[in-house]
């Protein structure tokens, strides 16, 4: 994954600043063996940082294996790989930590994710 | 200033069932051969809006949907705020013969979506000499858990917007934006507690696996229509469940998702005219 642009991508989207607005956190993505984190204030996204880390101080995780998060992230994802609700059906992406908070900021989170997209496709 | 009026009305109904007092509110346009088309869990008729403005639909055929008590414009019954809204296989049920009887809808091609198309399963079970076809959208005889919609409910969670962004993956991506974000507006203003009680229904109460055999199409042919983005209730759950039923005719729909008449009415309809003609042409 290039991460190259992404921040910009994020915080220069209109969609996320509004239907975004008010939602903060930090979410721990381990895309295989690569770690990132992104912290999330009011809808931007202030800092994406890259690990390995030890320890890192994080709301809830998204983890997957490379090849799941390659298929979400192109540009025009198959049928049934345009959402990470999709892929905690078949157990290919696993959501762990504070699950109130990830359910609080389900919206912004969609939203964001879906920038992974170089096309910008919607979740 | 130009202004253009719908051919669609929409009128409320009151009727008794289980006991208590319903006002029932319901939407129709077109005529001739009755067309009853059933909501998706914590949404409500505007699913339909654009069957209902299609003339390839409503020339032939007259398009009746309602909204289930606590959905959009149906009140809950009186004492609402004491009780958890939850619903059953057997009240559904009960509740789409009821309002058939309650306008005198006589013998309808049956149309549901998702948890719509989980019921018209039972309705072909138990009362298919009441309809003259049946349609299942996204529909199969069971979904496995893969979130809990207790969260939706939590006084720390905005349930609207949640729900919202629940399903909103549910659709194709290359849906119109305009028709994605109405189906998610009416996600928006459902009721507190009215979507995860009705996935009670789709996710727990509501399992036909093992019955869906009995089936008999010869009584009310049985279409299954299933969007391919939809990962809920995916192509492979409705073949699964129209693989058991003799008879059963299946079409899977490209570039749509779990709510096709609402996502991409467009589209849909183009899908679904070849399914009505031939009901039509059964006579």
């Amino acid at each position: 994954m290039d991460w190259q642009g992404f921040a910009e991508r994020v915080n220069a989207d209109r969609l996320i600043a509004r239907q975004g607005a008010g939602a903060s956190f930090e979410l721990l993505l381990k895309w295989g063996d690569e770690e990132h984190l992104l912290c999330v204030r009011d809808g931007r996204l202030e800092e994406l940082r890259h690990g390995p880390f030890v320890m890192p101080r994080c709301d809830f995780a998204l983890s997957g294996g490379a090849d799941a998060w390659a298929r979400f992230a192109r540009a025009q994802p198959a049928p049934r790989d345009q959402d990470i609700f999709a892929f905690f059906r078949r157990g290919e992406i696993v959501l762990a930590g504070d699950t109130r908070k990830f359910y609080a900021q389900l919206m912004c989170l969609k939203l964001i994710l879906s920038k992974l997209r170089a096309a910008g496709a919607a979740s | 200033m130009s202004a253009a009026l719908e051919p669609v009305t929409g009128r409320y109904v009151r009727f008794n069932f289980e006991g208590r007092a319903l006002r029932v509110y319901f939407e129709e346009a077109g005529q001739g051969i009755p067309l009853l088309c059933l909501h998706t869990a914590g949404s409500d008729t505007r699913q339909f809006r654009g069957l209902m403005n299609d003339a390839r639909v409503t020339r032939h055929f007259r398009v009746v949907a309602f909204d289930l008590p606590w959905h959009g414009k149906s009140s809950p019954p009186e004492g609402w705020q004491t009780e958890q809204y939850r619903l059953t296989s057997a009240t559904y049920t009960g509740l789409i013969l009821a309002f058939m009887r309650a306008i005198g809808l006589e013998k309808p091609v049956v149309m549901g979506c998702s948890i719509g198309g989980r019921i018209c399963l039972n309705l072909a079970l138990a009362h298919a000499a009441q309809f003259r076809a049946i349609i299942g959208l996204q529909s199969a005889a069971n979904t496995p858990r893969y979130y809990d919609p207790a969260w939706l409910t939590h006084p720390e969670v905005n349930g609207q917007v949640a729900s919202a962004a629940t399903v909103m993956g549910l659709m194709c991506p290359e849906s119109p934006q305009a028709e994605r974000w109405e189906t998610l507006w009416h996600y928006m203003q459902g009721g507190p507690g009215v979507f995860s009680g009705d996935l009670y229904f789709y996710q727990v109460d509501g399992d036909f696996r093992g019955r869906v055999k009995d089936i008999d199409t010869q009584v009310a042919p049985y279409y299954f229509l299933t969007g391919e983005y939809d990962y809920s209730c995916s192509p492979e759950d409705t073949q699964e469940t129209a693989a058991s039923i003799r008879g059963a005719k299946v079409r899977i729909m490209r570039r749509l998702g779990h709510f096709p008449m609402s996502e991409n009415p467009q589209a849909f309809v183009g899908e679904l005219l070849p399914v009505l003609e031939e009901i039509a042409s059964a006579g």
